[in-house]
C-alpha cells in the first residue's frame, strides 16, 4: 500500500515534469567533461527551497540518474568521459565508434544503463523496506557505530590514498563540530561569529566542495574544443536478441553496480572497472575486449546505473550517504526540514517509496532522452565550457544565500570552495571530507545519548552481540586500511625509479 | 613521485597546522562547566579529532618524506611540473579572477538590484574566459540574468 501511495505522489504531472527536468539535464551534464551530479544537484538547490520535500528530491533523483548516461556520450563520442564512471565505457565505446558504429554504441550504453538502473531499482525497492524495519530498532549506540563504520568504509574503499581519505574525513569531522556543542549548548570554534552558532551550513559547505571548487578546478577546460568521432548519429538500439546473448553482461554489471553502490564513499567509478574485468574474463571473446566488444559497453554501463539503487540502501535507511550524489540530496532533505536517519522510513514512507518510485520513472525518462534526443547533446558537447560556468557560479551564490535568506552562508561556500579546490589539488578525496560533515553530527549527538541512557558506561557499545559485530567490523576494517595502505606506499617505491 | 612527495610534505605541514590549532583550541576549552555522562566535555571529540588529524599527518610527512630522495621517474607523463598541485600552467589569473568577481558578486548581492549585477557579473566572467564578441556577451548575459531574475525573483520570491 505504501509502495503504490509512493508512486502515486511520483505520478503527479509536476512530479513527473520535475522528474523530466531533473533527468535530461542530469544526461546533458552528465555529457560534459568536468560537470559531475553533485554539481548538478547543487545547481538545483536554489530552486527546489520552495518547494515539498518530495517534488525536490525527485528533480534530484532524476538528475542523478541522467547523469550515470550522460558519461557515456562524450566517453563513446570523444574518448573523453563526463564523468570518473563513463572512463570503462570508453574502452569499448570510442573503437566502437571509430568504425561507423557510433549509434550502436549509443544505444548500448543506453540499454545498459536502462537494465542496470532498473535492477538497482528493484534491489532498492525490495531491501530498502526490510533494512529499514531492522534500522529502526537501533539504539543510540547502533546509529554512533554505523555512523563510525560508514566513515571508514569510505576512507577504506574512496578512490586514490586510504590515508588521505581517512585525513579528508577527520577533517569533515572536525568542521562538523563547529557550532553549538549539542549536549552543553556552549559555542565551539565560531570565535565570536553570530553565523557560525548553528554550525556550519551543510547547503554552503556542499555548494563550496561541489560547485564553487569544480569551477575552479575546471578552469584548464575553457577553451578546449571537442572533436567528435561521428557529427551525425542516430541511437541504434540493440535488439532484444543481441541483449538475450549478452544477458551475463549486463547481470554482472548489475550486480557488482548495486553491490559496491551500497557501500558508502565508493562509488561507481571502482565497480565499472571491477565489472569489465569480470565480463572479460568470462567471455569467449576476451581478445575482443578494447577493440569495440558490445559486452565492454553493457557491463559498464549496466554497473553505472545500478549504483543508484545501491546508494539509496544507506542513504533512505541509515541516513548514511552512498557517494557525493546522495550526500547533496541528504543535505536537501534537512534542508526541507527532515532528518534522514534509522526513523525516516517509519515517519516518511510516502517520501521513501516516493523517492523509490521517482527512480524507476528518471530510469524509464533516461532511456527515453537517450534514445531521442541525442542530436541535442551531441550539439552542447561541441560548445566550450565558459558559457556555463559563470551561470553555475550565479547559481552556487544564490543557492548558498537562498539556504538561509542571509549573506553569511554565501562566505561560507566561497571559503569551501577555495579550500575545495586547494584539497583536490593536493589529492584529497572531498567526498570523504563532505561525508565526515554530514555524519559527524550524528555520530556525536548518538553517542553522547548513548553515553548518558547508560550512565556513562562505554561497555554499551559493546554489550550486544550486533554492537560486537559492528565493533569487530570497524577494527578489521581498520587493520584491512592499514595493509591496502602499506601495499599502495610499496607499489609506490616500486614503481618509482624507473631509468 | 620526488616531486608530488614535496607537495604531500607541503600538505602533512598545514594539516599538522591545523591539528595543533584545534588542540590547543580544546586545551583552553569551550567553557563548559560539567561533563557529559561518560566524561565527554565538548572539547572531547575535537580533542580526539585533533590528535588523530596530527597522528596522520605525522604519517603523510614521514611517508613523503622518507619518497624525498627517490629518483625523478623516466616516465613523461610525471615531470616535476605535472606532479606539483599547482602547475605554472595552471590558469591562476582565471581563478583569482572568478573568485574576485564572485566576492565582489555575493557582496553587492543585498546592495543592487539583481538583474543588472547578474549581467555585469555574467558579462564580466565571459570577458574573462576569453569571449571577445560583444554581441554574444552582450546577449547571453542580458538574457540569461533576465531568466534568471524572473526565476528568482518573479517566480520564487527570494528576497534577493
Amino acid at each position: 500500500m505504501e509502495v503504490l501511495n509512493g508512486f502515486a505522489a511520483a505520478l503527479q504531472p509536476l512530479n513527473i515534469l520535475l522528474i523530466f527536468g531533473g533527468t535530461a539535464l542530469g544526461v546533458l551534464v552528465g555529457a560534459l567533461p568536468g560537470l559531475s551530479s553533485p554539481m548538478a544537484i547543487i545547481v538545483l538547490l536554489p530552486l527546489t527551497f520552495g518547494m515539498e520535500p518530495l517534488p525536490a528530491l525527485l528533480a534530484m533523483v532524476g538528475v542523478y540518474v541522467g547523469t550515470k548516461l550522460g558519461g557515456s556520450f562524450s566517453a563513446i563520442l570523444l574518448r573523453t568521459p563526463g564523468t570518473p564512471a563513463g572512463a570503462c565505457t570508453a574502452l569499448d565505446g570510442y573503437p566502437l565508434a571509430q568504425r561507423g558504429e557510433a549509434g550502436r554504441a549509443l544505444g548500448l550504453a543506453t540499454m545498459g544503463s536502462t537494465l542496470g538502473g532498473i535492477f538497482g531499482w528493484l534491489i532498492a525497492i525490495i531491501f530498502v523496506p526490510l533494512l529499514a524495519t531492522i534500522a529502526v530498532k537501533s539504539t543510540n549506540a547502533d546509529i554512533a557505530l554505523v555512523g563510525v563504520l560508514g566513515l571508514v568504509m569510505v576512507s577504506a574503499f574512496v578512490r586514490g590514498s586510504t590515508l588521505k581519505g581517512l585525513i579528508g574525513v577527520i577533517l569533515g569531522l572536525l568542521i562538523a563540530t563547529v557550532g553549538l556543542d549539542p549536549m552543553a549548548a556552549v559555542p565551539r570554534f565560531t570565535f565570536g561569529s553570530v553565523g557560525l552558532l548553528e554550525g556550519v551550513s551543510f547547503a554552503a559547505a556542499l555548494i563550496g566542495f561541489f560547485g564553487i571548487a569544480v569551477v575552479l578546478a575546471d578552469m584548464p577546460l575553457i577553451g578546449s574544443k571537442s572533436f567528435l568521432t561521428a557529427d551525425k548519429v542516430s541511437v541504434q538500439m540493440p535488439k532484444f536478441g543481441e541483449l538475450l546473448r549478452r544477458w551475463k553482461s549486463i547481470a554482472i554489471g548489475a550486480v557488482y553496480g548495486t553491490g559496491v553502490g551500497a557501500i558508502p564513499g565508493v562509488g561507481a567509478e571502482g565497480a565499472t572497472w571491477l565489472a569489465y574485468a569480470t565480463a572479460r574474463n568470462i567471455s569467449p571473446e576476451k581478445e575482443q575486449f578494447g577493440t569495440g566488444h558490445p559486452d565492454g559497453i553493457l557491463a559498464p554501463e549496466a554497473t553505472n546505473n545500478a549504483v543508484t539503487g545501491g546508494t539509496m540502501l544507506p542513504m533512505l535507511t541509515l541516513g548514511i550517504p552512498g557517494d557525493g550524489s546522495t550526500a547533496v540530496m541528504l543535505g536537501a532533505l534537512v534542508l526541507h526540514g527532515i532528518q534522514p536517519g534509522v526513523l525516516l522510513m517509519r515517519d516518511e514512507s510516502t517520501l521513501v517509496y516516493g523517492i523509490l518510485a521517482g527512480m524507476l520513472i528518471a530510469t524509464i525518462f533516461m532511456a527515453l532522452i537517450g534514445w531521442t534526443a541525442i542530436r541535442a547533446f551531441i550539439y552542447v558537447l561541441t560548445k566550450d565550457r565558459s558559457w556555463l560556468f559563470p551561470f553555475v557560479l550565479v547559481f552556487a551564490t544564490i543557492g548558498a544565500f537562498a539556504s538561509s535568506n542571509a549573506m553569511f552562508p554565501v562566505y561560507v561556500a566561497l571559503f569551501f570552495g577555495v579550500v575545495g579546490f586547494c584539497l583536490e589539488r593536493f589529492g584529497f578525496p572531498i567526498v570523504t571530507v563532505v561525508l565526515g560533515i554530514i555524519l559527524g553530527p550524528i555520530i556525536e549527538y548518538n553517542a553522547r545519548v548513548a553515553l548518558a541512557v547508560s550512565g556513562g558506561e562505554w561497555s554499551t557499545f559493546i554489550d550486544a552481540p550486533h554492537r560486537m559485530g559492528l565493533v569487530i567490523a570497524l577494527v578489521a576494517l581498520m587493520v584491512w586500511e592499514v595493509i591496502q595502505h602499506r601495499k599502495q606506499v610499496k607499489q609506490a617505491k616500486v614503481t618509482q625509479p624507473i631509468n | 613521485m620526488r616531486q608530488k612527495s614535496r607537495w604531500d610534505i607541503v600538505a602533512a605541514t598545514i594539516i599538522g597546522a591545523i591539528a595543533i590549532f584545534v588542540l590547543a583550541t580544546t586545551y583552553v576549552g569551550f567553557g563548559a562547566p560539567f561533563a557529559d555522562a561518560g566524561g565527554i566535555y565538548p572539547e572531547t571529540l575535537p580533542r580526539v579529532y585533533g590528535y588523530a588529524l596530527l597522528l596522520l599527518s605525522l604519517v603523510l610527512a614521514f611517508e613523503a618524506w622518507s619518497q624525498r630522495k627517490a629518483p625523478l621517474s623516466g616516465d613523461a607523463d610525471e615531470t616535476e611540473k605535472d606532479a606539483s598541485p599547482f602547475p605554472r600552467d595552471f590558469p591562476w589569473g582565471r581563478v583569482a579572477g572568478t573568485l574576485g568577481l564572485t566576492v565582489i558578486f555575493a557582496y553587492c548581492l543585498p546592495l543592487l538590484p539583481f538583474f543588472p549585477l547578474a549581467a555585469v557579473f555574467l558579462a564580466s566572467l565571459f570577458l574573462l574566459y576569453g569571449h571577445r564578441a560583444p554581441v554574444n556577451i552582450g546577449l547571453v548575459s542580458l538574457i540569461g540574468a533576465a531568466a534568471m531574475d524572473v526565476l528568482f525573483i518573479r517566480i520564487l520570491n527570494l528576497p534577493l
